[in-house]
């Protein structure tokens, strides 16, 4: 299952109060204030900040008192991050006015007020993002995040033709409830459906990795929101979910490289098996939200589909094919249109092609792969050893990892090795679960090269699971090989970073390396192991 | 040269012995000297009363002495006997055929010197030194001449002893004497008048400020009083004859001494040749004596006899306190009721709860002291402490920082306001009280099994790492398991005390204990065998065949309590989250209590249980946050540990009780309930499928049992439903026969309630237990149905209200009768005699509906009749099921989780029993009964199905405290009262209650008697 559920950026508020400010227009009225309110508010709604600005300020000059003028004003002091300029500039509005959006702004700006409370900032090194986040830990991934951001400006400014003009808000939340807060999900739909990121509001919105308990492919997330922000200002909001969400999956990779359309095992998992049951999930289907599909594991081969149909478009017409069906779609065109215009078919044939596509890439259900990757959120302070346990289908396997988790959690890691030695000759020797918190043991007890041989196969089987690069990372540096350290951190560092001997051995990596983020790992690692 | 050496030597020896000799003779004579010192000093410092001047001429002595014996006995001898001439004439002396060759030998010993023919030299030197061979030092030098000195010393040791012996107080106080100051001249030399220097004495006593005491004035006073310190003396008299200067000398004792002085002032205008008029004052802070002095130019007179000033002693507060017993057992959220009386002669500043868990640091409560009204004034006008003080206390023990199970000792404590010589402490009897909280002592159970669980993982991980090594190893593994079981003995027969913990638990436990027990003792008898034989080999293999067995075991027994574990841990939070719910439904009522009175106290106890709430909530907070994060990630949702939104809901009803908007704080807290119901039920959804995975067998029979249940209530509303529509048909047909007959027994039904009204208006709130507080809201109900019923005309139904009207007073009643024996109280009194009184009235109401309602069998229609004969087999039926339900619940209740099984085991034998009693209303033709008694059945099923679920985890009993969190009373205490408040009281009763015609005076003469 994907953490980035297709929460797209159908912003409610704005839409709900351009139907309700053209209702307040008058039949008879040719032009006037109504007509730049509705103007503007559809200004915000396509993201267009630049024009929606200097249309609210008019209204608001012409119209100081207007119910109208004050709401757009708030609303722009929403997206702008005002939150407290938001609910001053409503005093004095009932909750009902505006069709009951003022109540909805109200309460949403009281609540990202009380999320973001005290929260810090910094500025990306480019100065495209500005980062807000709560003091703490998290300032350990500000400047990351800031570098990671602006990797994929650069590489999706060049790929899609489109770098946006001010500065974008993002923020770190803390929390699972906190992003809830910041948005109409409930927390309950944050944890069913493992939404972890949001890009709504004009800012992108991420839950930092430090609320799981082992973290999430977290920089991939950051670029895939930034990817929804890109294209929703490119559309003017008019790119259907699956688009959406195809282009943002496809596109998620770029702040680190190409995109290859490479599947992860899971994918590759739901996707061969839907093929041979003929059971691919149709994209109309995926509408309204991805997160409205009956399951976890439909809405992960909802994304897997799209991911490979742009990947497919993209691979036939390049990153000129895909500006193209965004621009026509901005400008009216339907998106299955747009889409099979710059690929010169028919829609039909264009799916009919993309599935010959997909079968002739003879997609694999390789073993194991059936075990559902999901973001866990972090909800005590006890031991995680045992956290996922439960995927373990041999029952006698099962008990002996649960026993050695106990007992590595006891401080006893040669008792441990003990059972989970005895689990994977049950399980199988490619299991990657039981491979993985081997291998840890085994680096915990100074085995280095048994460590490195059970790490390595595991190493991209699971974008979820930190353990085999951390520990792959450490046994390297342990026994010298600070290039092959680095590969394994930098991997680590996507799901986990903070992990103090992921930072910490980065930091001695890239320093033994003479890489130039050597101080940034450094500063990283020292402050991890102050603040832990 | 060896006879040089020989001769040197030998001087040498005699001169060393010769100087030891003086020093020995030297010492004793010392030793002699110094004890006849110390003997006669004191002796003469006694007899001749000498002081410390002696003593530093008998110090001066001494230490004369020491430097003579010093010249005399040490450096005299040193030098006398220095050269060897001297050596040799000494010897010479001794030896004198010796002597001549000796001398001349010395001489030539130092060659330089010497003249004459070497060898002779040498020849005499060899014949000196052959010469001087035999004799002996001892002879030479002899000690004898030490008897002497030693003698002396000896006489002066045995004098000593004697004296010491015969006359030790001469000797004793001799010493004394001799280091006593010199006596000076009484006050200075000054003339002792033996008779009053001054005239009539006034004095005034100015009394310390926190006395409250008015000045006290002794006019022509001896100078003998009584004053307490603090107190400013103020002193005016006059002489006979005129003075320079006067003064009072103060004294400790009236010895001739003085050690302070205060000059007195002269009032120039009085004063003439014949006498001065003096004046001064002094503070006075213990017993004093004093005496007048006057001065005139060098002649000085003091007075011979001291005047007296006796002191009043401040008295320590007496306090008194009234607990509920000496010796309590409390739940540790209780409230205990305390009362004190304390007084003081002059003021109470502070009064002090002072209490000692066992084991633990002293800490208090303050108390309040001042009593309502105006506080009296001082002298100075400022406020005086109050003499007496008489309060309750609540003291509300959840917010004390103990543990379960601890024993406290406590006492008051009173402190009075004296600032002079600093409060006196009033001490009350100790009492004690024991906490005692189920939850808590359970959790400390938890706490021991998971100790127990860590003990276990470290035994399995050793084995795991030594299978088949060392006999030895091997040996210290298996002692660490029999300790392993002794911990898990003690362990199950404390379950067994503990109320919330599963008879499952302990069997499992003690199925452990058992299983391990063996494993022990056979490993022990396996290791014994292989300690005897030397075959490593043979001993590794034995030792991993037994190590694989006993490791599958163990790791068994690691997973079976770690599971129990998980278990509990989920079900103590719950246990924690009815804590939560009770309080709620406290402070909901609360709520409603304080809309409708706004009375502080009301509000007092919200905040009481607001406090209570959020410790709970952060408790919960706490506690699941500890749970491993793999049970929290397969079990628990979000939405169960809400808890800091949760505490936020709270937050905002208290910012809205504080800005008193109640009605908005209530509506808030209906919010926050609802939200933390949805936390329960989640939670509780957690333990369901925790149960459902590691105890899948229990879980899956509750489960069972529940949709049972649930089946068996949809039955019984089904039936009750039906009953209800023939009962509408009877109730028409009653309206329709009684149609425009029925006024006047409207109107006659109506007064009798009318009366009942007012009946159940006379039973007082404050005299109703929660329990009948409760029933009394449905008897209002009741009647307020009633009323409805008759205003429409609905004979039938009116009829039907009044008898549950009826039966909601007599239980009301019954039930203040049994509070009553239990705990009586005058209040209880009043509220039972009015219940009681009421019913009669009741009862009069439903006879008389009765009579202008027709039976149903005397009106029913035939086709009802039969749907009533075919409802009753149906409920028959049903009554089958049940009781089949009822057979297979007792088969498994030992099966079922927790209590579940006897839960569901009551809910249907009470089920069964509304069953009974609704065929028998069908068979005789009563829909009404038949509808009631089927809904009453529905109820208990859906209750045995709610109390299920809970027993299923040992949920404790809370909801029986009542709306209020009832405070642990001192019995009878309610009737105490201050005796001026008691008296309003009954002068108030004495005006409210008319008393029966004639018997007025009767009753005005009742109430003084209780009065006086």
């Amino acid at each position: 299952m994907s953490t980035m559920t297709p929460r797209r950026v159908t912003v409610a508020l704005t839409g709900l109060v351009v139907i309700a400010v053209g209702l307040l227009v008058p039949s008879r009225a040719h032009a006037g204030p109504n007509e730049d309110a509705v103007t503007a508010a559809r200004a915000l709604r396509a993201w267009q900040f630049d024009k929606a600005r200097t249309l609210i300020s008019e209204l608001v000059a012409k119209r100081p008192a207007s119910q109208t003028s004050r709401y757009l004003k708030a609303e722009l002091n929403f997206f702008d991050g005002k939150y407290e300029q938001v609910i001053s500039g409503l005093d004095g509005l009932t909750d009902d006015s505006i069709d009951g959006n003022v109540g909805s702004l109200r309460s949403l700006a009281a609540s990202s007020l009380q999320a973001t409370n005290g929260f810090a900032s910094e500025v990306s090194s480019g100065g495209h993002f500005k980062i807000f986040y709560a003091p703490g830990k998290d300032k350990a991934i500000v400047e990351l995040t800031g570098d990671v951001l602006e990797a994929a400006y650069e590489a999706l400014g060049a790929d899609l033709g489109h770098k946006p003009t001010h500065q974008i808000r993002v923020e770190l939340l803390g929390r699972p409830a906190d992003l809830a807060m910041v948005s109409t999900l409930t927390e309950a739909e944050i944890e069913t459906t493992g939404t972890i990121a949001l890009c709504k509001y004009g800012k992108l919105m991420v839950v930092s990795p430090r609320a799981t308990v082992f973290g999430y492919p977290w920089m991939d997330t950051l670029t895939h929101e930034y990817v929804h922000y890109v294209v929703t200002q490119m559309s003017h909001d008019n790119v259907p979910v699956w688009l959406h969400e195809g282009l943002a999956r496809y596109l998620q990779v770029r702040w680190r490289g190409k995109a290859d359309g490479k599947l992860t095992s899971f994918d590759e998992h739901l996707l061969s098996q839907a093929l041979k049951k003929d059971t691919l999930i149709s994209f109309d289907k995926m509408h309204p939200s991805m997160a409205k599909l009956p399951s976890q594991e439909a809405a992960a081969l909802a994304f897997a589909e799209v991911s490979t149909m742009i990947g497919y478009i993209h691979k036939t017409v390049g990153d000129g094919g895909l500006q193209s069906a965004i621009k026509n779609i901005r400008d009216g065109m339907g998106a299955r249109k747009a889409v099979a215009q710059v690929m010169d078919t028919r829609w039909s044939d264009l799916e009919r092609d993309w599935i010959r596509h997909l079968r002739s890439a003879k997609l694999q259900s390789k073993r194991f792969a059936e075990r559902g990757r999901k973001v866990r959120f972090r909800k005590g302070k006890g031991d995680a050893d045992n956290v996922g346990v439960e995927a373990i289908a041999n029952e006698q396997a099962k008990k002996f990892t649960r026993l050695a988790g106990m007992l590595r959690a006891g401080g006893r890691p040669a008792a441990a090795a003990v059972e989970y030695e005895k689990a994977l000759a049950l399980s199988g020797p490619d299991d990657p679960l039981i491979g993985a918190k081997l291998s840890r043991v085994y680096l915990e007890l100074g085995r280095n090269q048994e460590a490195i041989a059970l790490a390595e196969p595991l190493l991209t089987l699971d974008e979820m699971d930190p353990v085999p690069p951390t520990t792959l990372g450490a046994a390297k540096l342990a026994s010298g090989d600070h290039s092959g350290a680095r590969t394994a951190f930098e991997l680590a560092l996507r799901i986990s970073p903070f992990d103090v001997r992921v930072r910490c051995g980065l930091a001695e990596s890239y320093e033994q390396l003479n890489h130039k983020a050597a101080s940034r790992e450094r500063q990283a690692c020292e402050y991890l192991q102050q603040v832990r | 040269m060896e006879h040089r050496l020989a001769i040197v030597r030998f001087l040498g020896a005699v001169a060393q012995r010769l100087r030891r000799r003086a020093a020995v003779e030297g010492l004793l004579y010392l030793l002699a000297f110094l004890g006849a010192l110390a003997l006669l000093a004191p002796l003469l410092a006694h007899w001749a009363t000498l002081d410390v001047r002696t003593a530093w001429a008998v110090a001066a002595l001494a230490t004369a002495s020491l430097l003579v014996c010093y010249l005399l006995a040490f450096l005299g001898p040193r030098r006398r006997w220095r050269s060897a001439s001297s050596q040799a004439r000494y010897v010479g002396t001794c030896e004198g055929e010796l002597r001549s060759d000796l001398l001349s030998s010395v001489e030539f010993l130092d060659e330089a010197s010497s003249s004459g023919s070497a060898e002779l030299r040498e020849a005499l030197l060899i014949s000196t030194a052959r010469r001087l061979e035999p004799l002996r030092l001892q002879a030479l030098v002899p000690f004898s001449t030490v008897r002497r000195p030693l003698a002396a010393a000896g006489t002066v040791v045995v004098l000593y002893t004697a004296v010491a012996l015969l006359a030790p107080t001469a000797l004793a106080q001799g010493w004394k004497q001799l280091f006593r100051e010199p006596a000076k001249a009484p006050f200075d030399g000054a003339r002792l008048a033996k008779t009053p220097l001054v005239g009539d004495v006034d004095i005034v006593v100015v009394f310390p400020e926190y006395t409250g005491k008015a000045n006290l004035s002794l006019p022509s006073s001896s100078g003998d009083f009584e004053a307490m310190p603090g107190s400013t003396i103020e002193i005016s008299t006059q002489t006979t004859e005129a003075v320079e200067k006067a003064s009072i000398l103060l004294a400790e004792s009236d010895e001739l001494a003085s050690n302070e002085e205060v000059l007195l002032s002269k009032n120039s205008s009085y004063e003439s040749s014949r006498g001065t008029s003096l004046t001064g004052s002094f503070r006075l802070m213990k017993e004093t004596y004093y005496r007048f002095e006057i001065s005139n130019g060098s002649s000085r007179q003091v007075e011979a006899r001291a005047r007296h000033i006796t002191i009043a002693k401040d008295q320590a507060p007496k306090i008194e306190l009234y607990a509920p017993a000496d010796e309590l057992d409390v739940a540790k959220l209780k409230r205990i009721e305390i009362a004190y009386v304390a007084s003081d002669d002059y003021g109470i500043r502070k009064i002090d709860l002072v209490y000692t868990p066992q084991g633990g640091k002293e800490a208090r409560q303050p108390l309040e002291v001042a009593s309502s009204g105006t506080p009296s004034l001082g002298v100075s006008g400022g406020p005086l402490a109050p003499r007496n003080a008489q309060h309750k206390y609540l003291w509300d023990l959840s917010v004390l920082p103990l543990r379960p199970g601890v024993q406290i000792e406590y006492h008051l404590e009173a402190a009075d306001n004296d600032d002079v010589q600093g409060p006196n402490i009033g001490h009350s009897r100790s009492y004690s009280l024991r906490l005692f909280s189920p939850r808590e002592r359970h959790e400390d159970l938890i706490a021991r099994q998971q100790q127990l669980a860590q003990h276990m993982l470290e035994l399995l991980a050793e084995r795991l790492v030594a299978s088949g090594t060392s006999v030895a190893l091997h040996r210290n593994i298996q002692r660490a398991a029999e300790e392993v079981v002794v911990e898990m003995g003690g362990l199950v027969a404390a379950l067994k005390e503990d109320e919330l913990a599963t008879k499952k638990l302990r069997a499992a436990l003690s199925e452990m204990r058992e299983r391990m027990n063996k494993r022990v003792r056979r490993e022990d008898t396996l290791l014994a065998s292989f300690e005897k034989r030397d075959d490593d080999d043979a001993n590794t293999k034995a030792l991993q065949a037994s190590d694989e067995k006993i490791i599958a075991e163990l790791e068994e027994d690691v997973l079976l309590l770690s599971d129990w574990l998980q278990r509990q841990d989920l079900e103590n939070l719950l246990g924690i989250s009815d804590e939560v719910a009770a309080s709620r439904e406290r402070l909901k009522r609360l709520f409603e209590e304080y809309e409708r009175t706004g009375s502080q106290e009301v509000l007092d106890e919200i905040d009481r249980e607001f406090k209570a709430l959020q410790r709970k909530l952060a408790e919960m907070a706490q506690k699941s946050a500890s749970l491993p994060e793999d049970v929290l990630d397969r079990f628990v949702n979000s939405e169960a540990l809400q808890h800091q939104q949760e505490e936020n809901c709270l937050e905002k009803v208290r910012e809205l009780l504080d800005a008193g908007d109640a009605a908005a704080a209530n509506a808030q807290m209906e919010k926050c309930s609802e939200e933390m119901d949805a936390s329960a039920e989640a939670l509780e959804n957690a333990l369901s499928k925790l149960r459902d995975e590691s105890f899948s067998e229990e879980q899956k029979q509750l489960e069972e049992m529940l949709n049972d249940l649930a089946d068996l209530a949809q039955d019984q509303d089904d039936i009750a439903n039906q009953a209800s529509q023939i009962y509408k048909r009877y109730s028409d047909a009653v309206n329709e026969m009684q149609k425009g007959k029925s006024a006047e027994a409207r109107k006659t039904a109506g007064e009798t309630l009318e009366k009942l009204r007012k009946s159940v208006s006379k039973i007082p709130r404050a005299g109703l237990t929660p329990f009948t507080r409760e029933e009394m809201t449905v008897l209002e109900k009741r009647l307020q149905d009633t009323e409805t019923m008759l205003e429409r005309g609905e004979l039938a139904e009116a009829l039907s209200m009044a008898k549950h009207a009826k039966e909601s007073l007599k239980t009301i009643r019954d039930e203040l009768e049994f509070s009553l024996d239990e705990a009586w109280s005058r209040k209880g009194v009043v509220a039972e005699k009015a219940a009681r009184n009421a019913v009669p009235v009741a009862k009069k109401l439903v006879e008389q509906l009765q009579e202008v309602t027709p039976s149903p069998s005397e009106i029913m229609e035939d086709e009802d009749r039969r749907k009533l004969d075919k409802l009753r087999r149906q409920q028959q039926a049903s009554r089958n099921r049940t009781s089949k339900v009822l057979k297979k619940a007792k088969a498994q209740a030992e099966s079922m989780p927790g209590a579940s099984g006897k839960a569901v085991e009551k809910g249907l034998e009470s089920a069964l029993k509304h069953m009974q009693q609704a065929e028998k209303q069908m068979r005789s033709r009563d829909p009404s009964g038949a509808r009631q008694q089927a809904q009453e059945a529905s109820e208990r099923l859906r209750e045995a199905q709610k109390t299920a679920r809970g027993a299923a985890r040992q949920k404790q009993k809370l909801g029986q405290q009542g709306w209020r969190d009832e405070p642990v009373r001192i019995p009878g205490a309610e009737d105490y009262r201050a005796p001026e408040k008691f008296r309003e009281e009954i002068l108030d009763a004495m005006q409210d209650e008319s008393a029966p015609s004639g018997f007025s005076e009767q009753v005005k003469q009742y109430y003084k008697d209780i009065i006086q």
